[in-house]
C-alpha cells in the first residue's frame, strides 16, 4: 500500500497560501514524521492529505489512484486517522469508543456483531489497555485517551495509520508507550505518519521525515538528511546541535536547542 | 489484567430490556383505570377485548365509550408524544453536542405553534389546524437551515439561526394573540399553547401518529450510527461515516416528530430535555440503549403526567405546568445523586 502527495498546494479562500508544492511518499512499513513550527500548517497538511480539505492543486494518491475517485468506505478501511486527543470530549466508555472504529465495516442500519466485539477485546488486549474498558473517556488521562483513540483506529485493520500530534501533552513514559506502539506497528508492515513537535522523536523513530517551513514549502526525505542543524534553523529559526550519545553499544541522537536565530524576511509563496 | 469479554457493548441487559418494554404497557393499563371516575381492570379488559374482536362489551355502554373513545386515544397520544419528543431531544443533543439542545432548537415548536395559533384565529377545525401547524413547523426548520447554509461555519451557526427563527415565530404568535378576539379566540390560543391532550381522539391520532411512529422507527434503526453524531466532522468522516447524510436524516426525523407532536397537543415543554438527560444519567451515552430508553421512559413519563393532569382536579391542569413541576425536582434529585453527567 502506497500513499503519495504530489505537488499539493493549499490556502484558505482569500488568505495566504499555507502549503506550497508538498511532496510525500509513504510505503509499507515507513514511519514518517511531519515536523514544522507552530502555524506552519502541519494539521492542515494531514487534513488535505486525507481529503478533509481539498487541495487547491496537486493530489493525494492511494496506490496510484486519486483519493477523490475512491469511495469513502473503501478509503477508511485502508487508512485510519487518530485525531488530537484534546479535541475528544464524548463521554463514551473506552470499549464503546473503540467499537465506533468498526463503523467503516458496518452498514447504515446494522448493529455491531459478536465478531466486532471480539475485535475490540483483542485490540485493547494487544495495546495493554484492557483495564480501561469500562472507564469513561472524559475521566481519562491524556495518555490513556490517546491509547484508546489508537485502538479505535487500529480496529479498522488499516494499512496506513495517520496520527495528529499523538505524543503532545504526554509525560515521558506515555510518550515512550505511544512511540513504541508506532514502531511496533511499522514492524508489522503498517505505515505510520505522524505530526510532531519533537525533532528528537523523529530522529529516534522515523525513517523518513517531512519538514515544513514557515513559507509553506517543505523538504521530504530520509530522516538523517532532513533533520540537520541547518534545515532545522531554516524552518524553526533556532540554532541547534545534534548530539551523539553512546550507551551499551547503541548510538542515540539527540537534538539540543541553543539559541534563537534571526528571522528571515519574506512571506509565503503562492501557487 | 484479565477481563471477561463483554459480549454486548452498549446493549442493555435483558432485565432492563424487559423492564423498559413492560413499563409503558403496565402504566397504560393503569392509566385506563384511573380518571375522574375509576374503573376496575376487568371492565377495561372487557371493553378492549370486545372492541378488538368486534363484539358488544358486557359493561355499560357509557363506560365503554369513555374507555374506548376518550381514554384510550388520549393515552396512546401521550405515549407517542412523550416518546417522540424524548427521542427528538436526545437526537438534537447528540447532533449539536450540546446538553442544552431541545426539540425546539431549530425553531420547529415555535413555527408549529404559530401555525396552530394562526389556524385557530382563522377558525379552522381540528384537521385544518393540525395540517397548518405541521406545515409551519417544517417551514420554520427549512428557514433555519437556509439561513445557516452556504457558509461552512458548522453547526453552531445552525443553532444560532434556529434561535433567531424561533424568536421570529414567537413574535408572530404574539401578533396573532394581539389581533385575536379576547372573548373566544385568545383563551383558545393561550390554552392551546400551554399544551393539552384533551382534544385527543382517533381522528387526531390518525393524522399525527403515522409520522411519529415512522420517524421514531428510523432513528431506532439508526441507533448505533447516532453514536457518531457528537464526534467532530473529520473524526466522523475518518470512521467511514456519511456524516452529512446522517445529520440530515436526524434533523428531518426529529423535526417531523416534534412538529406532529406539537400540532396534536400544543407545546409540551420539558419532556425533550428532561427524559434524554435522565436516560443518559441512568444508562450512559450509547444510543443503542439511549434510544430505546428514551422511547420507553418518554412514553411512560408523559402518560403519568397526563393522567395526573386529567384526574387531580375538576378542571384540567395544562400539561406544561405539570411536566415542569414534576420533572424539575426529580431531575435535580437524580442529578445530585448520580453526580451529574457528560454528553
Amino acid at each position: 500500500m502506497k500513499l503519495e502527495i504530489r505537488d499539493g498546494c493549499f490556502g484558505y479562500p482569500k488568505q495566504k497560501q499555507i502549503l506550497y508544492k508538498i511532496n510525500l511518499c509513504a510505503e509499507s512499513g515507513d514511519l514518517i514524521a511531519i515536523l514544522g513550527p507552530n502555524g506552519a500548517g502541519k494539521t492542515t497538511l494531514l487534513r488535505c492529505m486525507l481529503g478533509f480539505l481539498k487541495w487547491n492543486s496537486g493530489e493525494t494518491l492511494l496506490d496510484q489512484k486519486n483519493l477523490k475517485q475512491i469511495p469513502a468506505k473503501t478509503i477508511w478501511k485502508q487508512i485510519a486517522y487518530v485525531p488530537q486527543a484534546k479535541n475528544f470530549n464524548s463521554a463514551f466508555r473506552a470499549e464503546e469508543a473503540v467499537l465506533l472504529g468498526r463503523n467503516a465495516h458496518l452498514g447504515m442500519f446494522s448493529q455491531p456483531k459478536q465478531s466486532d466485539l471480539q475485535l475490540v477485546h483483542d485490540i485493547m488486549n494487544r495495546l495493554n489497555i484492557l483495564y480501561l474498558a469500562d472507564k469513561s473517556c472524559c475521566e481519562m488521562s491524556g495518555g490513556e485517551l490517546q491509547m484508546v483513540l489508537i485502538a479505535r483506529a487500529l480496529i479498522t485493520e488499516p494499512n496506513i495509520l495517520v496520527l495528529d500530534e499523538p505524543e503532545s501533552n504526554l509525560d515521558f513514559r506515555n510518550q515512550l508507550i505511544i512511540l513504541e506502539t508506532m514502531t511496533e506497528l511499522t514492524r508489522q508492515g503498517i505505515t505510520c505518519i505522524f505530526n510532531t513537535h519533537y525533532p528528537d522523536h523523529a530522529l529516534r523513530r522515523s525513517n523518513k521525515a517531512l519538514l515544513l517551513n514557515k513559507n509553506g514549502t517543505a523538504q521530504f526525505g530520509n530522516t538523517s538528511e532532513i533533520i540537520t542543524p541547518e534545515q532545522i534553523q531554516n524552518a524553526f529559526q533556532v540554532k541547534t546541535i545534534i548530539h551523539k550519545i553512546k550507551n551499551q553499544d547503541q548510538t542515540y541522537y539527540s537534538i539540543l536547542p541553543l539559541e534563537l536565530a534571526d528571522v528571515p524576511t519574506g512571506g509565503k509563496l503562492s501557487c | 489484567m484479565k477481563k471477561n469479554l463483554n459480549t454486548q457493548i452498549g446493549a442493555l441487559k435483558p432485565v432492563w430490556n424487559i423492564f423498559l418494554l413492560i413499563l409503558p404497557i403496565f402504566l397504560g393499563f393503569l392509566a385506563l383505570c384511573i380518571g375522574r371516575i375509576s374503573y376496575p381492570l376487568e371492565d377495561i379488559l372487557d371493553v378492549l377485548g370486545a372492541k378488538l374482536t368486534g363484539s358488544e362489551p358486557g359493561t355499560d355502554k357509557q363506560i365503554a365509550m369513555i374507555i374506548w373513545n376518550i381514554r384510550l386515544p388520549r393515552i396512546l397520544m401521550a405515549m407517542l408524544v412523550g416518546a417522540g419528543l424524548s427521542v427528538a431531544g436526545c437526537a438534537f443533543q447528540s447532533l449539536f453536542a450540546n446538553p442544552l439542545a431541545t426539540p425546539d432548537t431549530l425553531g420547529v415548536a415555535s413555527g408549529t405553534s404559530f401555525g396552530a395559533a394562526l389556524a385557530l384565529l382563522l377558525g379552522c377545525h381540528l384537521f385544518g389546524t393540525q395540517v397548518i401547524a405541521f406545515t409551519f413547523g417544517i417551514l420554520a426548520v427549512a428557514l433555519t437551515w437556509l439561513s445557516a447554509a452556504g457558509k461552512s461555519n458548522g453547526l453552531s451557526s445552525v443553532v444560532l439561526a434556529g434561535i433567531m427563527i424561533g424568536s421570529l415565530f414567537s413574535a408572530l404568535i404574539s401578533l396573532v394573540k394581539f389581533t385575536a378576539d379576547t372573548e373566544s379566540q385568545l383563551p383558545a390560543i393561550t390554552y392551546w399553547l400551554m399544551g393539552s391532550l384533551s382534544s385527543a381522539g382517533f381522528a387526531s391520532l390518525k393524522i399525527g401518529a403515522p409520522c411519529i411512529i415512522l420517524t421514531i422507527l428510523i432513528l431506532y434503526l439508526l441507533r448505533w450510527q447516532l453514536n457518531i453524531l457528537p464526534l467532530g466532522e473529520d473524526e466522523a468522516k475518518s470512521l467511514g461515516s456519511n456524516i452529512k447524510l446522517l445529520r440530515i436524516i436526524t434533523i428531518l426525523c426529529a423535526t417531523a416528530m416534534t412538529a406532529s407532536s406539537v400540532a396534536m397537543c400544543g407545546q409540551v415543554g420539558w419532556v425533550g430535555l428532561l427524559i434524554p438527560h435522565i436516560c443518559r444519567m441512568a444508562f450512559g451515552n450509547n444510543h443503542r440503549t439511549l434510544i430505546p430508553a428514551c422511547i420507553s421512559l418518554g412514553a411512560s413519563f408523559l402518560m403519568i403526567v397526563d393522567t395526573m393532569a386529567r384526574s387531580i382536579s375538576a378542571s384540567e391542569i395544562p400539561i406544561s405546568v405539570l411536566t415542569a413541576i414534576i420533572g424539575a425536582p426529580f431531575f435535580i434529585i437524580l442529578m445530585r445523586r448520580t453526580g451529574g453527567w457528560k454528553l
